[in-house]
């Protein structure tokens, strides 16, 4: 799922060093090279509406940062930390989501692409999947996605996250648990064992 | 999502990893002029930022230079 950042992280770094020395040329080669994995991150966090004005916040605010950004360490990491931080500024300005009205079905309008009766389903059960992700408190939906979605390891996570190792690992234990009990009490049908 | 769990997973946690994984394959698109709009708005926030901090630097070394020299008059009397 997550692409290990060792191979890039010399060119990364060249990338930085370019930009700071005004390239902006290099600062769209970074911007390339991660905005997959910080749309993602950011619609996971913060939703999908919001994801594109997460992720421009967070490579804009990396752009004023770089200076600060050591060559040493993992540009993905540090990226991540930010949108991170970013994503969860935005949901703190937000006014709190309703837990239960999102169940209602999706926009007949938006979902008028004729697919497949079975891809259709897929589609409004991962949506729905995303939005259970977002009755999470943003700290276990941040680990969750991390960890689960994205599968970045427990130290990268605790790294962007800023908390301890252990934190991480309580948080993603409860993360799991919660999920699996709002999925439960869930009406549609998320075929869960007992 | 391999995970060093010592203990075994749950039925439900099975479910919930296989649920998670389909959302994992699906990613969310951005706008294909992403990069090239965020690269905008950053050239745009440099253009304003870099003379304001000129601005503010100038305006800091005036004022402790003016501080410096009242400070010291009145140290004189």
């Amino acid at each position: 799922m997550s692409g290990d950042t060792a191979s890039t992280a010399p060119a990364d770094a060249a990338y930085v060093q370019a930009t700071l020395r005004g390239d902006l040329r290099a600062f769209e080669a970074l911007v390339e090279r991660h905005r997959d994995v910080v749309v993602r991150v950011a619609a996971r966090i913060a939703g999908r509406d919001e994801a594109e004005d997460v992720s421009q916040d967070a490579f804009l605010r990396a752009f004023h940062r770089l200076g600060r950004y050591r060559a040493d360490a993992s540009f993905r990491a540090w990226l991540l930390q930010i949108t991170h931080n970013a994503a969860v500024d935005h949901i703190s300005r937000r006014r709190p989501e309703p837990v239960e009205t999102p169940e209602a079905p999706e926009d007949p309008e938006r979902t008028v692409a004729r697919l497949p009766a079975e891809r259709l389903e897929s589609r409004e059960r991962l949506a729905r999947l995303e939005r259970k992700l977002r009755g999470l408190s943003p700290d276990a939906r941040v680990v969750l996605v991390l960890r689960d979605i994205e599968g970045l390891s427990y130290e990268e996570i605790a790294d962007i996250t800023q908390a301890p190792l252990g934190t991480v690992k309580v948080r993603l234990f409860r993360a799991r648990r919660d999920l699996i009990e709002m999925l439960r009490r869930n009406t549609y049908d998320w075929e869960l064992p007992e | 999502m391999s995970d060093d769990r010592s203990e075994p997973i749950t039925p439900a946690e099975q479910r919930l990893e296989e649920l998670l994984a389909q959302l994992a394959a699906e990613h969310p698109t951005s706008d294909p002029a992403f990069a090239a709009t965020v690269v905008q708005r950053a050239r745009f926030q440099r253009a304003i930022v870099t003379p304001l901090r000129t601005v503010g630097t100038l305006v800091l070394s005036v004022g402790e230079s003016v501080w410096l020299i009242f400070g010291l008059r009145r140290g004189d009397r």
